[in-house]
């Protein structure tokens, strides 16, 4: 997988998943914090996403602080894909 | 309307847990420290990954169902039969006039799910058609009215896990304002794959049996039963004789304005609403000698109770002794209200206050006098129990010992008014329809649904009309539905992928509370608030639930109305089975919201009014009822009767009637009729009829699938 088309789609997949109506994939930086602050994403948004990217990637996210370093960012979600990925590659 | 409120007693309970199909085995072993949890057995849950519970055994539902009709009922129509006929027989209740209320969140869900995740489909067969007979929510009463002589009138209620509660509270209300002499309360809910997956997937739930407000705590377990109470207004039980159980003096209601599934941390509202139920009662936060937890058993609820707990008693929270049944019952969702408050009374009679099992060590945020390992004794007088619901949805209800004095404040609110109304544009069919959904802030609704998103902008409007802000009013939403396709979707997705497929964000949307709780939060509303059904009528229910708010002093204001949206899961797997299509080929959207509030309220921040309510009367199919009951004024010229489900020439028919002849009187018409819901739009015409002057009193009579109501409207002076 490429990186920036993965980014791409990773922020499709925030943008329907959490249901981000109002929200375009150009809004979404690629660095900038999505629970909390930035995006203000909650962890009830956290478990939709791990349960959509696992189903998605075909990957598994660890639950606890683990998921927190993942889910930092868009950035940090796609390095993860992409080290689980090469694992089994 | 009365200008005193009654004192409201408890002349019977009955209850089926998992410890007992009588509520005498299930206190006594829970006195005993026994925990009903094991492996599920009773259906096929090989599909879970958490299969533990507290169910009950050996319970049949063709032992309780009348014969021949077993194949009608649903496990918590079983289970709410059992325990109303329990409560009935202790109150010694013939045939009387009885008000019903039933809280309770999955209905016949159990049934339903296997029928739903496989496809729905109109040829579905006999046999699978009968397992969705009892899926709406409402169900539980109507199998109830089925076999209890004397029902008057039903109501369901649903906000989520405080479903019951606010089901006593509500009933409470029709005793205490004088609606009614008698009611039975309670609630009833059954474990199904939607919640056994559904809280897992949150993960709210713990693998070993819960342990409430113990440091080591991991979530939640689940249980299932019900509960009903008996409450009578005091002269009626002192005339009849019967054995007065406890009083039920004060209770609170109210909503946080939130998160649909963490409660606020602080615990700031729950406070509030222990403080407002004990000054409902007539008493000081001393005079509580234990306290009934919610006590879930998950990290969030039991820190945010314990935080609520002490800020509301202060310096007084050590001598208030504090338990929670959930580590031997489990979390009954829909029926835990009424069965706490069960076992809430229970404790009060019998002196001795059950323990919380699975706590052995507070956690540091936590602490409580907790009542562990073993049950004490106590001479306390009085006592609360409290449940909290998704969506932020709380209730809390006072219990007083029988042998206490009457110290409830007895004014009620006599004079209340419309305020404001929505007006909504609403459209013959689905794809010609505004999107309700796109009307609103994205960022605040998220996952909104359409009749969620039409409830949110019909309740602003309301509000806008009538001038008022949405933080200082409650909410009654009347639904019978629920979203029926976006339930279908979940257990689709559940049947065909798994665990791994099922979309943990949407359950907590799944509840038919859903609509409620999200319109409170994203419009600020923390009042009471609550869904309410009452098959076709909902909105002439939930107006009426609304003035007995407002005459109790339970809100400042209220909003009442209606919402229905046309789904496909309502069209393709509903409809046909109760075949309500040939009559209403075209459902409409639905939505009528109106702004109720004392008039002394109105007055004191310089607000019009709209029109007075004089009344609100509900009936089980004889309409002419209220009319006979009720004296026609010398005059009625200047009256206007609305006829909604009924011919207005049933009038000429019925010479008992003669005195009202002089009245005008109109057929209304229903012009965009919903599937279900047929009055809302009927209220607004009755309110416009006194708007244009057209009529100084207008009396609404309104009936639907053998339900009637009347609201009297006059023009304000």
């Amino acid at each position: 997988m490429e990186r920036e088309p993965l980014k791409l789609e990773v922020k499709r997949l925030l943008i329907s998943e959490l249901d981000l109506r109002g929200k375009s994939e150009a809004d979404i930086v690629d660095d900038a914090p999505l629970f909390g602050e930035g995006l203000g994403l909650d962890s009830l948004d956290a478990l939709q996403l791990a349960a959509a990217l696992e189903e998605r990637f075909g990957i598994s996210i660890p639950e606890g602080d683990a998921a927190k370093e993942i889910f930092a960012s868009v950035n940090a979600i796609t390095a993860h894909i992409l080290s689980v990925s090469a694992d089994h590659a | 309307m009365r200008k005193t409120r009654s004192r409201v007693a408890v002349t019977g309970l009955g209850a089926v847990t998992a410890l007992g199909q009588d509520i005498t085995e299930t206190f006594s072993k829970l006195l005993g420290g026994v925990r009903a949890f094991g492996e599920i057995g009773e259906f096929d849950v090989s599909s879970c990954r958490i299969r533990t519970a507290a169910e009950i055994k050996n319970f049949r539902v063709s032992d309780v169902a009348p014969a021949g009709r077993a194949a009608l009922h649903s496990r918590a129509d079983a289970l709410a039969i059992a325990a109303a006929e329990a409560a009935v027989r202790e109150a010694c209740i013939g045939e009387q006039d009885l008000y019903l209320a039933v809280g309770g969140t999955g209905g016949g869900m159990r049934e339903a799910e296997p029928v739903l995740m496989a496809d729905g489909s109109p040829d579905m067969d006999a046999s699978r058609a009968q397992k969705l007979f009892s899926y709406p929510l409402f169900s539980s009463a109507k199998r109830i009215a089925e076999v209890i002589p004397g029902v008057r009138h039903a109501a369901t209620f649903c906000s989520a896990c405080s479903s019951s509660a606010t089901a006593i509270a509500q009933a409470a209300t029709w005793v205490a304002t004088g609606r009614c002499n008698r009611a039975l309360a309670g609630g009833t809910d059954a474990l199904s794959l939607l919640t056994l997956t559904g809280f897992a997937a949150l993960g709210a739930m713990s693998s070993e049996p819960c342990r409430p407000f113990d440091k080591a705590r991991s979530g939640m377990s689940l249980g299932e039963g019900a509960a009903f109470i008996v409450l009578e207004n005091e002269a009626d039980a002192l005339k009849r004789g019967v054995p007065i159980l406890a009083w039920l003096d004060g209770w609170s209601l109210g909503a946080e304005a939130h998160h649909i599934t963490h409660p606020e941390p602080s615990g700031a509202r729950a406070a509030q609403l222990i403080g407002s139920a004990v000054r409902h009662a007539g008493l000081d936060l001393g005079d509580i000698g234990y306290f009934n937890a919610h006590g879930t058993g998950t990290i969030p609820n039991d820190s945010m109770e314990a935080c609520a707990v002490r800020s509301a008693f202060a310096g007084w929270s050590d001598n208030v002794a504090v338990s929670t049944a959930k580590g031997q019952l489990g979390h009954t969702l829909g029926a835990s209200g009424a069965i706490e408050a069960a076992i809430t009374i229970l404790a009060l009679g019998s002196g001795r206050l059950p323990p919380t099992i699975g706590l052995t060590t507070p956690a540091e945020d936590t602490r409580l006098n907790h009542i562990m390992r073993e049950s004490i004794a106590s001479r306390c007088r009085h006592a609360l129990t409290s449940s909290f619901g998704f969506g932020g949805l709380g209730a809390v209800l006072a219990f007083s010992h029988v042998d206490t004095v009457n110290r409830i404040p007895n004014r009620l609110e006599d004079k209340l008014v419309i305020t404001g109304t929505s007006e909504l544009p609403v459209s013959k069919d689905r794809s010609q329809s505004v999107d309700p959904i796109a009307e609103l802030d994205p960022d605040k609704s998220r996952r909104f649904d359409r009749v969620t998103a039409l409830t949110c902008t019909g309740v602003k409007q309301a509000l806008h009309s009538g001038g008022l802000a949405a933080s200082s009013v409650g909410m009654i939403v009347g639904n019978a539905l629920g979203n029926v396709e976006r339930l279908h979707a979940y257990l689709s997705r559940l049947h065909t992928k798994g665990l791994r497929g099922i979309p943990p964000a949407e359950f907590p949307h799944l509840v038919p509370s859903a609509i409620a709780g999200n319109a409170s939060i994203y419009l600020g509303i923390k009042g009471p608030v609550t869904t309410v059904s009452d098959d076709g009528l909902c909105s002439d229910a939930a107006l009426d639930l609304a003035c007995c708010c407002l005459q109790l002093g339970l809100a400042e204001a209220m909003v009442a109305g209606v919402v229905e949206s046309p789904d496909t899961g309502i069209e393709r797997i509903i409809d046909p089975l109760f075949v309500l299509s040939d009559r209403f080929p075209q459902p409409s959207q639905v939505s009528n919201w109106f702004l109720v509030e004392s008039q002394r309220s109105a007055e004191a921040r310089g607000q019009e009014p709209l029109a007075r309510i004089l009344d609100t009367w509900r009936g089980q199919g004889l309409w002419y009822q209220y009319f006979i009951d009720h004296e026609a004024p010398l005059d009625v010229s200047r009256f206007t009767i609305l006829c909604s489900g009924i011919s207005s020439r049933a009038f000429e028919r019925l010479p008992a009637l003669a005195r009202w002849h002089g009245a005008t009187r109109k057929d209304f018409e229903n012009p965009k009729p919903g599937t279900w819901e047929q009055s809302g739009a009927a209220l607004a015409a009755a309110l416009a009829e006194i708007r244009c002057g057209a009529a100084d009193e207008v009396v609404l009579v309104a009936r639907a699938h053998a339900h009637c109501s009347v609201i009297r409207l006059a023009k304000v002076d």
